[in-house]
């Protein structure tokens, strides 16, 4: 079987991987913090590219026969875990936005209550629905 | 001379789109609970809720955007703490709640000495029946805070309720989930707080629609029972 044309594809997948990774960060769309991730995923890309023999010695050890198998797997492993990661921090960020929220909500209030006690400037309506 | 416990209570209401029920609602507390004061917590609501509400001459607490029902909650009792109120009542804004009934729970809260006394629609024959997925949620609520609890607690979703200063302090640092009224029921057993359940009549909804339609609802059970069942490991925020 000629896997010529698969390591072309492959590598000038993770080549194209890398470029926007790189760029992303550049134009600082990216935190590096995922751009890490990213960038391994991008390098095991690569290295699979050039090593073909890696993946079927690998779908060997377990015990499957057809090597891309092995290779799906792999990747599907790995995308449920980033998945997890991205709900954990989503989660995280839900938390932290509420926390916010409640104290914009209350210190507004405060603010209000401030102003009237004072008599000074009218802070105006909340935006609401912005 | 008025009990310690009732000394200065703040009624909260969790108000999201009910524009066309919040000048009732208040009217009809108002009327039955003249004293305490009044906080409407407008939860993000696109439409005239927070305008109606303030021209009705009530506190309104305007969250930036829609946070969701137990936020919404949280931060009355946020506000309450931070104002040293003695005790809450919490009321619907959809006009499900007669405020003629609120007295009682005040009662029962200072009787009894309860940091917790909710409003129940199942305790007793009430008129009251709620569509049959409504009654199996509250069936399998029951059964998960009984395993906690170790006290029947008929109407678990119920958000007609009286709570302590105790209670309050409670709620205003522990954020529930969405969902918090099964939640809190083993949440406020664990902290040591005493709960009492006492029947009331509740009307049905005219105006706007549930937050929790039919199709939600099984999304809803099972997301306040893994709540539910979790809490424990909770570390409190």
């Amino acid at each position: 079987m000629n896997f010529v044309l698969l390591k072309i594809s492959t590598l000038l997948l993770s080549l194209f991987l890398f470029f926007w990774i790189f760029s992303l960060i550049r134009r600082r769309r990216l935190m590096e913090e995922y751009s890490f991730l990213w960038i391994m995923i991008a390098g095991v890309f690569l290295g699979l590219s050039f090593f073909h023999p890696l993946i079927d010695r690998v779908a060997y050890w377990l015990g499957i026969d057809y090597g891309p198998t092995a290779l799906f797997l792999f990747f599907n492993v790995v995308t449920v875990f980033i998945l997890i990661h991205f709900s954990i921090q989503l989660s995280d960020y839900k938390t932290k936005k509420r926390i916010l929220a409640q104290e914009v909500a209350l210190l507004r209030d405060r603010v209000e209550e401030l102003s009237r006690r004072t008599g000074g400037p009218d802070p105006g309506q909340p935006a609401v629905g912005a | 001379m008025k009990n310690q416990r009732l000394a200065k209570v703040l009624i909260i209401i969790p108000a999201y789109q009910e524009e066309d029920n919040i000048p009732r609602v208040l009217e009809d507390i108002r009327a039955h609970l003249p004293e305490p004061d009044i906080l409407v917590i407008n939860d993000g609501s696109t439409d005239r809720t927070a305008a109606r509400a303030r021209q009705a001459g009530v506190k309104v607490i305007d969250l930036p955007f829609n946070l969701g029902i137990g936020a919404a909650v949280q931060t009355g009792f946020q506000y309450a703490a931070a104002h040293q109120y003695t005790a809450a009542i919490q009321i619907d804004a959809d006009y499900q709640h007669p405020a003629e009934e609120a007295p009682r729970l005040l009662k029962t809260l200072e009787d009894e000495k309860a940091d917790l006394v909710i409003g129940s629609r199942f305790i007793a024959p009430t008129g009251y029946r709620g569509s049959w997925l409504r009654r199996l949620g509250n069936l399998i609520f029951q059964g998960a805070n009984a395993l906690i609890v170790g006290q029947r607690i008929v109407d678990n979703t119920s958000g007609f309720r009286a709570y302590s200063e105790r209670a309050i302090a409670i709620l205003a640092q522990n954020y529930l989930g969405e969902y918090p009224e099964p939640e809190s029921i083993s949440y406020l057993d664990a902290s040591g707080c005493r709960l009492v359940e006492i029947p009331v009549k509740m009307r049905r909804r005219s105006a706007g629609s549930s937050s929790i339609t039919p199709f939600k609802s099984i999304y809803y059970m099972v997301r306040v029972l893994i709540s539910i069942l979790s809490f424990k490991k909770r570390r409190p925020r």
